[in-house]
């Protein structure tokens, strides 16, 4: 799959007139690529990845997933996009509390109705996270590094083309921090899945193939 | 199925907050059900009430229509005094009379009807018209008149005995037992004496009463008139014994139970019966009948109507209804009864709205940043929406279910409060399959009104902006 941004723009309008947020944008992955995206806060590096992930839309120009401008697509669309082609791995988790380890991790599958052994496909990502120990676990009794290694089996479940992290590790120790990277840098290899990462840290950064740098809406090549 | 499953682990989550509401949801629908049970047993007993009666048209006066039947006395609104008709005093007074095992032909009830006439307001006289139009009770000539088989005047008083008001009604009982006996189960067929025998002792009662005219007031009554016959239920629940004589504390005037009977339905195992004379003048209201029941020789609904609007033609001051229109007019007044309790079983409902309503609110705020989730990795809106709408409804309904029952429960305590409070000897309350029914579908509405806001804020909500909710 090849991911183009084409001329995006971002504003928000704020009482005081518009805040421009990305401004003409322009890159392209292909299958497999680990890109990481860094810059200062509030530089628009999360709302890139919004829009990477059809939760939030353009101003102006285009995302399209080989030919598809999923910027034209009706909110049905994105929401199949989403479920079934995009995996998300937010800063804080977001799992379900009242779910177990194996129920957050199946509710992609549910969710998308897919085909299969839902329980069967689900213990097999959690296998790969390492987290086969905790698997009827209450996620709300788990470590924030527990909690991200089933937030990114969940985002896998579905055998999603494209990843996207929203400073995966910005909770996390050194220690874990390694660990969680060392996974998504394998899940990247080995499933050949495009990824996009956002990080403050640039040790984190450095797992990415390629590193682009976000200041006052522009992106540009970063050499770390 | 996923939206099932969430909705369930969260009612589980937030265990008190679910308690609240099924609680909230428990009071709005048992008082619904308590409540409204004493106007669907009321209704239910009316219907089967009149139905349980052979009776093809009633002759009520003019504007007497408001509750006709007994039981409505025994709440307050009492036609007791309503005069009719009038017997003349000083006329000789013959009952219907038949000889051994004969029904009661339209010439007997003619002889009874001379001695009748209507109140002095009435335009022209009710029983000579009958008897010009009808001939002196020759069958055949064609005038709707003819079709009558019987009419009998009814009267009703109701006395406190033991701290109940028990309603007895004057029957123009027969001089023999199988006159009495082809009266009740003419006009109420599904009679059954208890104890075996039949009436005796008031076919006795009404020879003897006939033998000297001129007992028209409770002290004048011989101890043989004094009598009377009860339905089985009040017999039992007022300890009356065949044995001991039933103080009416009115002039001194004791009863003398002579029969238990039971009956297939209505009110009528809650009714004592006595001669009408025995009643006219334990009432004080000698000469006066409440209602006269006619019976048409194998009716037609085209007799029916014919006779009726013959009689009202004629008759203006007087009321003329069919079975239909008699308990049509006790039907509508029970509506209205109907939605005074709703109205006031509505303010509880309208409690357990808002509640229900406030919790899933509460939920849905705690809970943005969770959907925002669940919306960015792929979750419809229709998802989320269902999630809250079965949680809402869950909620709803297991307050409903268990609304119900305590609604059942409930309704007995109402009962028994109603029966007290109003001195009543019968019980009102009846829980229905339609009552059921309603308080079913008003759990699902508190359910889906309550979720219909948190829904609309979930559907407009951005997902971006979800993701960043600061609780």
């Amino acid at each position: 799959m090849k991911l183009t941004l084409k001329g995006v723009y971002k504003y928000w309008e704020t009482e005081s007139g518009k805040v421009r947020v990305l401004d003409n944008v322009n890159f392209s992955l292909n299958t497999g690529d680990f890109i990481a995206i860094m810059g200062p806060s509030g530089t628009g590096k999360s709302t890139m990845l919004h829009l990477l992930g059809c939760i939030d839309k353009p101003n102006m120009g285009s995302i399209l997933f080989d030919d598809t401008d999923i910027c034209a697509l009706n909110e049905s669309a994105r929401e199949i996009i989403r479920l079934k082609h995009i995996g998300f791995v937010f800063q804080n988790y977001y799992l379900i509390p009242t779910l177990s380890v194996i129920e957050n991790v199946m509710l992609p599958l549910q969710l998308a109705n897919a085909p299969g052994n839902h329980l069967e496909k689900a213990y097999r990502m959690i296998e790969l996270v390492g987290m086969e120990s905790k698997i009827n676990e209450n996620t709300s009794k788990l470590s924030g590094g527990q909690r991200q290694r089933v937030s990114i089996a969940r985002a896998l479940v579905n055998d999603p083309i494209l990843l996207l992290a929203d400073e995966p590790t910005g909770n996390l120790d050194t220690k874990t921090t390694r660990e969680i990277m060392d996974m998504i840098r394998l899940v990247n290899k080995e499933k050949k899945i495009t990824t996009v990462m956002v990080t403050h840290d640039t040790k984190v950064a450095q797992y990415a193939d390629r590193v682009y740098y976000l200041d006052e809406g522009r992106i540009s090549s970063a050499n770390l | 199925m996923v939206a099932f499953s969430l909705a369930k682990k969260n009612i589980v989550r937030k265990q008190e907050r679910s308690l609240l509401t099924i609680i909230g949801v428990i009071l709005a629908v048992g008082s619904f059900v308590a409540l409204l049970s004493i106007a669907e047993g009321l209704n239910k007993k009316i219907n089967s009430e009149v139905k349980s009666r052979n009776v093809d048209i009633y002759v009520l006066p003019q504007g007497s229509a408001s509750l006709p039947t007994g039981p409505i006395g025994g709440l307050g609104a009492s036609s007791d005094d309503i005069e009719v008709a009038q017997m003349l005093p000083d006329d000789d007074m013959t009952l219907p009379k038949t000889e051994t095992g004969k029904p009661i032909t339209l010439e007997d009830i003619n002889n009874f009807k001379k001695n009748i006439r209507t109140a002095p307001k009435t335009k022209g006289n009710f029983i000579d018209y009958l008897n010009s139009e009808a001939g002196t009770g020759d069958s055949g000539d064609g005038s709707p008149l003819a079709k009558i088989k019987s009419a009998i005047g009814v009267t009703r008083f109701q006395k406190s005995i033991r701290g109940r008001n028990v309603i007895f009604w004057g029957i123009p009982f027969g001089f023999s037992d199988s006159d009495n006996t082809t009266i009740f189960q003419s006009y109420l067929p599904g009679m059954k004496i208890d104890n075996g025998g039949q009436f005796p002792i008031i076919a006795e009662a009404v020879n003897d009463m006939y033998a000297c005219k001129n007992r028209r007031t409770a002290s004048q009554l011989s101890q043989q008139e004094r009598v009377f016959v009860a339905g089985k239920k009040i017999a039992e629940e007022l300890r009356m014994s065949m044995d001991k004589p039933l103080n009416t504390n009115r002039e001194g005037v004791s009863l003398h139970l002579e029969a238990l009977l039971s009956f297939d339905a209505g009110f009528q195992d809650y009714f004592c019966y006595m001669p009408i004379q025995t009643a006219m003048a334990i009432d004080g209201s000698y000469g006066k009948v409440n209602e006269i029941w006619i019976q048409l020789e194998h009716p037609t609904q085209k007799d029916i109507k014919e006779l009726k609007n013959a009689l009202s033609y004629y008759f203006p001051d007087l009321e003329f209804k069919t079975s239909d229109e008699y308990l049509g007019t006790s039907a509508e007044m029970l509506k209205y009864a109907w939605f005074l309790e709703f109205a006031i079983a509505l303010i509880g409902i309208l409690i357990a709205m808002t509640a229900s309503m406030n919790t899933m609110l509460m939920s849905t705020f705690e809970r943005i940043r969770e959907f925002g989730a669940l919306r960015a990795i792929g979750a419809g809106r229709s998802t989320i929406a269902s999630m809250i709408l079965i949680e809402s409804l869950i909620l709803s309904m297991i307050g409903g279910i268990a609304g119900i029952i305590v609604g059942i429960l409930g309704s007995i305590f109402l009962d028994g409060a109603v029966q007290a409070v109003f001195r009543m000897s019968f019980p009102m309350a009846n829980i229905t399959f339609n009552l059921i029914l309603y308080a079913l579908i008003l759990s699902g509405l508190i359910g889906i009104i309550g979720a219909i806001f948190p829904i609309v804020l979930v559907y407009r909500m951005e997902i971006i902006k979800a993701l960043k909710w600061d609780i």
